[in-house]
C-alpha cells in the first residue's frame, strides 16, 4: 500500500470521525446559515442602493439639464451629485462600502470628499456591524478547523490510537497527511459552500464574468487561508501531546491572527503615519490655492501675469477689447490653479493612506488573515483602490465639465450691454459625459500580488511545521 | 465548609496559577495602547477644533479691524461640540457625527454639511477604533472566561467534585463562592488596571471615574454569571472552553451584528443621497420663484440709503422664507433618521455588550445623544442669531462696536449629569441579564451534581 493511498484511507477516516462529531458539523451549519443570511440582507440592501443610486443620478442629470439658459459659470455652482457604483461581490465581502462617502458632490472650484457614509448617525449598535460571509471565513472558519483538529492527534485517547497506527506501521507522514488532508477537505467544503450560497446573491446584483472571477479568485486565496489553520491544527495537535495545551496554544493564535491583530494593525498604522483632519486638509489647500506651493506666488499675481501676456498677444491695451471674454480666462486659469493644487493634496493623503496600507501588511507577519483580508477586498471591488478609481473618475468628469462651461465663458464675451454671456447648459455639457470605472482584474493581480506572496509563505511555514511534527512522531515510534 | 473558606482557597489556587498574572499583564499592555490611542484621537480632536476656533478668532480680528467699513450683523459663524471630559475612553459615535457647526444666517439649514466632510483612512474606521471601551467590552470578556472556564469543569475532570459533593455541601452556595472568590481576584485588579489607564489617558473626572469603574464591575459580574452557567453543563475543561467561545462569539460579535443587519432591513436609514438632490432640487425652484418676484417687484431705492443695504435684507429674506419652506422637508428627514435610531437604541437592552458600549460612550461623552444635543443647540444659536440680525435689519442698526465686543459665541450646554437614565439603564440591562443567567443557573444547579 503507497503512502499516498494510506494517507487517504486515514484522511476517509477522519472525515467519519468529524461527520460523527456531530455538534461540529451542526455550528459548521450554522454559521452556513448565517453567512446565507448576511449575504440575502447584504444583498437587499445592495439592491436598494442600486435602485437609489440610479434614481439620484437620473434626477441629477434632469437637474442640471432643467437650467436652461443661464450664465454658464453659475451651473458650475450648481453642481451635481455624482453616486459611486454599487458592487455586486459586496454581497459577500462589503468591505470599506459603509466607512466611503457614496456620493460626491462637483462643483466649481473644490474638490469635495465623498459625502454619506452609511456608518454615519448610528447608535452604539452600529460599532457592532461587519458581519458577513467574507467575515465569517476569515473569522469563523479557522476557528471551526481549529476545534474540529486540535484533538486529532493530542490528547489520552488520540494519542493512543495514535501509537496504534504507528505500531501498525502506519508512516507518520501518511497520519499527519491524511488528518491534514480530511481537515483541508472539509475546511475546502465550507468554502465551496459558502461560496455556493452567495452565488445567486452576487448573480441577482447583476454580476458579469469579471466579478465571478474575482469570485473564483476570493475563493481560491480562502482555500489557502484555510489550509494555513488546517496545517497549524494539525502540526499543533501532532506536537503537543495534552489536547489543552494544544487546544490553548490553537485559540491563542486564532485571538491574535484572526481578532487582534485585524484591529491593531490599521491603529498603530495610523499612529506611524497619522491622516490630517478634513478642516486642516480644506485649510491648508485654501492657503495654498492663494499663496501658490512657495506660498510667495499669488494666484492673483499669476492671472496678472496671464493678462498681460493676452494683452500682449493681442496688441490691446484693455481686457475689454480682447476677441476673448477675459472672465472666461481667469475661470480656467482659477481652475486649473485649484484642481492642481488638490491634486497635489490629494495625491499626498493618498499616500499616506498607501503607507499605512504597507504597515498593515507588515502584520501579516503574524496573522496570515491580514493578507486575505485586503485579497478579497480587492477582488470584491470593495477596498480603497476600488473607491479610489471612482473619486478620479468623478474628479476627471467634473474638471472636464467646469472647463467646458469655463471654455464657454471664454469663447463668448457677453452682447453689448450685458454683463455675462447666457448659454443652455444642457447642449453646452451634452458631450461631457461620466463612465463608471470599470474593474481591472490584471491590476487587482497586480496590486494584491504582494498578499498572495504572504499567503503562500504562510503555507510553506504551516505545512513545514505539520512535516515537522511528523517527524517527530516518526522519531518517537 | 464556610463559603469564606471556599473563597479564600479559590482566591490562593488562582493567584498560584500563573495564567491569572500573564492574562491581568495582558490585560494591562492592551489597556495601555488602548488608552495611548484614545488620548492620540482626542489631541487630534482638540487640534481640530483650535484650527476652526483659530479661524473664527481670525475673521472676528479682520471684522474689528475693519469695522465701520461695512455694517456688522452676526460675528459668531461656528458652533463646536467639545470632547467630554472623560473622552479618550472612548470614540463611540464621535466621528459618526458632525462636531462643527456653519451658522452663518446668510446661509440654508443645512449648518453641518459643510463641515462633516471626514478624510480619515476608511480602513482604519472600517477595523474600528482600539479605545479603551473597545478592550473593555471585546477584550475584557475574553480575559474573564480564559480565567474562569473551568470554574467547576476542573473539579470534575480531577474527581475533586464528587468528593467535595460527597460531604454535606450546598452545590449552589459552593459554586458562587468560587465565582465571586474568581471575581474579587480578577475582576477588581481588572478594573484597578482600566481606571488607571483611564487616568493615564486624561480620562480623569472623579465622578466619570467612579462611573466607568461601576460599569466595568456590572460587565464583569454578567461574564462571570456566563462562566458559572457554563460550568453547570460542560463535564470537560477543553469543552467549557469551547462553550466559553461560543458564547463570547455569539454575545460580543454575532448578535449585536446579526441584529443590526435585521434594523438595517426593518427601518433602513433614510436615503440621505436622495434627500440631498430633493433638497437641492425644491430650494432651486424656490429660488428661480425668488428671482422672478424680485426681478417683477424690485425694491424701490430709497434715499437717503439705509445702513444696511436693501440687498442684504433681500437676500436675508428669501433665504430665511427658503429655509421656512424647507422644513417640513428636513423635518420629515428628521423623524425617518430618529424612528431608526430609536430602534437601534431599544435594541442594545437585549444585548449586554451594546449596553455596555453605550454606557461606556454615554460616559466618554461620545455618544449619539449629546452629538444630537449638539445639533439642537446649534440649531437654536442660529436661530438666535438669526433672530437678532431680523431684529437689527428692521431697525436698521448694525452692530456698534460695544455691542460687538459684549457678544458671546456658541457654547454647549452639558445637558445631562454623569449618572443620568440612559447610562443606568444601560447598566440595569446588564445587571438584569446577569440575573437572567444566575437564575436559569440556579434552577439548573443540580446539573453540577452530576459526575
Amino acid at each position: 500500500m503507497s503512502a499516498a493511498s494510506q494517507a487517504l484511507g486515514v484522511a476517509a477516516t477522519q472525515l467519519l470521525l468529524m461527520w460523527r462529531e456531530r455538534r461540529l458539523v451542526w455550528l459548521a451549519i450554522i454559521v452556513l446559515l448565517l453567512a446565507v443570511a448576511s449575504a440575502a440582507t447584504n444583498a437587499a440592501r445592495l439592491a436598494a442602493q442600486a435602485a437609489e443610486r440610479q434614481a439620484v443620478a437620473a434626477a441629477e442629470a434632469r437637474l442640471w439639464n432643467s437650467q436652461g439658459v443661464i450664465d454658464p459659470h453659475d451651473a458650475a455652482h450648481v453642481g451635481r451629485a455624482v453616486p459611486a457604483p454599487v458592487r455586486p461581490l459586496a454581497a459577500f465581502d462589503p468591505g470599506l462600502t459603509d466607512y466611503v462617502g457614496s456620493s460626491v458632490f462637483i462643483e466649481a472650484h473644490a474638490q469635495n470628499i465623498a459625502r454619506h457614509r452609511p456608518i454615519e448617525a448610528g447608535a452604539a449598535l452600529s460599532r457592532f456591524g461587519g458581519f458577513s460571509a467574507a467575515w465569517a471565513l476569515q473569522v469563523v472558519a479557522p476557528l471551526l478547523i481549529i476545534l474540529a483538529g486540535f484533538g486529532t492527534m493530542s490528547g489520552a485517547v488520540a494519542r493512543e490510537r495514535l501509537r496504534q497506527e504507528l505500531g501498525a506501521g502506519a508512516p507518520a507522514a501518511a497520519l499527519v497527511g491524511g488528518r491534514l488532508i480530511a481537515l483541508s477537505a472539509a475546511a475546502g467544503l465550507l468554502v465551496l459552500a459558502m461560496i455556493g450560497i452567495c452565488l445567486p446573491a452576487i448573480i441577482l446584483q447583476g454580476a458579469g464574468q469579471v466579478e465571478i472571477t474575482g469570485f473564483a479568485a476570493i475563493g481560491g486565496a480562502y482555500v489557502l487561508y484555510l489550509l494555513v489553520f488546517c496545517a497549524l491544527t494539525v502540526a499543533a495537535s501532532g506536537l503537543f501531546a495534552s489536547a489543552r495545551t494544544s487546544l490553548v496554544v490553537l485559540l491563542a493564535f486564532w485571538a491574535v491572527a484572526a481578532l487582534l491583530a485585524p484591529r491593531i494593525a490599521p491603529a498603530v498604522s495610523e499612529n506611524l503615519e497619522p491622516t490630517p483632519s478634513a478642516q486642516a486638509f480644506r485649510a491648508t489647500v485654501t492657503e495654498e490655492a492663494e499663496k501658490g506651493v512657495s506660498g510667495h506666488d499669488p494666484a492673483d499675481r499669476r492671472l496678472n501675469a496671464l493678462r498681460d501676456e493676452l494683452l500682449q498677444r493681442y496688441n490691446v491695451r484693455d481686457v475689454a477689447e480682447l476677441p476673448i471674454n477675459f472672465r472666461g480666462v481667469s475661470l480656467e486659469f482659477g481652475e486649473r490653479n485649484s484642481t492642481e493644487t488638490y491634486n497635489r493634496h490629494f495625491d499626498r493623503l493618498y499616500a499616506v493612506y498607501r503607507r499605512q496600507e504597507a504597515v498593515q501588511r507588515a502584520f501579516a507577519i503574524i496573522s496570515p488573515a491580514i493578507a486575505v483580508q485586503p485579497w478579497s477586498r480587492g477582488f470584491a471591488g470593495t477596498d480603497f483602490a476600488a473607491h479610489l478609481a471612482y473619486l478620479r473618475g468623478v474628479e476627471d468628469y467634473r474638471y472636464r465639465l467646469v472647463q467646458t462651461l469655463n471654455h464657454e465663458v471664454r469663447t463668448h464675451p457677453p452682447p453689448p450691454g450685458e454683463r455675462y454671456h447666457l448659454a443652455d447648459i444642457a447642449t453646452v455639457t451634452r458631450s461631457v459625459a461620466y463612465a463608471p470605472p470599470e474593474q481591472h482584474l490584471a491590476q487587482i493581480v497586480a496590486a494584491q500580488a504582494p498578499d498572495l506572496l504572504i499567503l503562500l509563505a504562510w503555507t510553506i511555514v504551516a505545512l513545514g511545521l505539520a512535516a515537522l511534527s511528523a517527524l517527530r512522531l516518526e522519531r518517537r515510534s | 465548609m464556610s463559603m469564606f473558606a471556599t473563597g479564600f482557597y479559590e482566591v490562593r489556587r488562582l493567584l498560584r496559577d500563573r495564567a491569572l498574572p500573564a492574562l491581568l499583564i495582558l490585560l494591562l499592555v492592551l489597556s495601555a495602547y488602548a488608552a495611548w490611542n484614545g488620548a492620540d484621537w482626542l489631541r487630534q480632536r482638540d487640534a481640530t477644533i483650535n484650527l476652526v476656533k483659530a479661524t473664527e478668532l481670525e475673521e472676528l480680528a479682520t471684522m474689528r479691524a475693519e469695522f465701520g467699513a461695512y455694517p456688522a450683523l452676526t460675528p459668531y459663524h461656528y458652533a463646536v461640540l467639545p470632547p467630554g471630559a472623560m473622552a479618550s475612553l472612548s470614540i463611540g459615535q464621535a466621528e459618526a457625527y458632525p462636531f462643527v457647526a456653519d451658522t452663518s444666517v446668510f446661509r440654508d439649514a443645512q449648518i453641518f454639511r459643510r463641515t462633516s466632510a471626514d478624510i480619515g483612512s476608511p480602513t482604519v474606521r472600517a477595523a474600528g477604533r482600539f479605545d479603551l471601551a473597545f478592550v473593555i467590552v471585546f477584550l475584557l470578556p475574553l480575559i474573564i472566561v480564559a480565567a474562569t472556564y473551568d470554574l467547576w469543569s476542573r473539579e470534575r475532570e480531577r474527581g475533586v467534585a464528587a468528593i467535595v459533593l460527597a460531604q454535606p455541601v450546598a452545590i449552589g452556595p459552593l459554586i458562587a463562592a468560587k465565582a465571586l472568590a474568581r471575581g474579587v481576584a480578577l475582576v477588581l485588579p481588572s478594573t484597578a488596571i482600566i481606571l488607571v489607564a483611564a487616568a493615564f489617558a486624561g480620562a480623569r473626572d472623579p465622578g466619570g471615574l467612579v462611573t466607568l469603574a461601576l460599569a466595568v464591575l456590572v460587565y464583569g459580574g454578567f461574564w462571570l454569571a456566563v462562566a458559572v452557567i457554563i460550568s453547570l453543563f460542560a463535564r470537560r475543561s477543553t469543552e467549557a472552553a469551547i462553550g466559553a467561545g461560543a458564547v463570547w462569539l455569539i454575545v460580543v460579535v454575532m448578535a449585536p451584528s446579526l441584529t443590526l443587519a435585521a434594523a438595517d432591513l426593518a427601518a433602513p436609514p433614510p436615503s440621505e443621497m436622495q434627500f440631498a438632490t430633493a433638497l437641492k432640487q425644491r430650494d432651486m425652484q424656490i429660488a428661480e420663484r425668488q428671482r422672478l418676484y424680485r426681478e417683477a417687484n424690485p425694491t424701490p431705492v430709497r434715499a437717503p440709503a439705509p445702513r444696511i443695504p436693501d440687498r442684504w435684507r433681500e437676500r436675508f429674506a428669501d433665504r430665511v422664507a427658503a429655509d421656512r419652506e424647507l422644513a417640513p422637508m428636513i423635518e420629515a428627514h428628521e423623524r425617518a433618521k430618529y424612528k431608526r435610531r430609536r430602534l437601534l437604541d431599544t435594541v442594545r437592552f437585549v444585548l449586554p455588550s451594546v449596553a455596555m458600549q453605550d454606557a461606556l460612550d454615554r460616559i466618554a461623552g461620545s455618544d449619539a445623544d449629546r452629538a444630537l444635543a449638539f445639533q439642537r443647540q446649534a440649531h437654536t444659536f442660529r436661530a438666535d442669531q438669526r433672530r437678532g440680525t431680523e431684529e437689527r435689519m428692521r431697525r436698521d442698526a448694525p452692530l456698534t462696536l460695544a455691542e460687538f465686543d459684549r457678544l458671546r459665541g456658541f457654547e454647549f450646554r452639558e445637558s445631562r449629569g454623569l449618572f443620568n437614565a440612559a447610562m443606568l439603564a444601560d447598566l440595569m440591562a446588564i445587571v438584569i441579564g446577569t440575573f437572567i443567567v444566575l437564575l436559569a443557573a440556579w434552577i439548573r444547579r443540580g446539573r453540577a451534581a452530576t459526575p
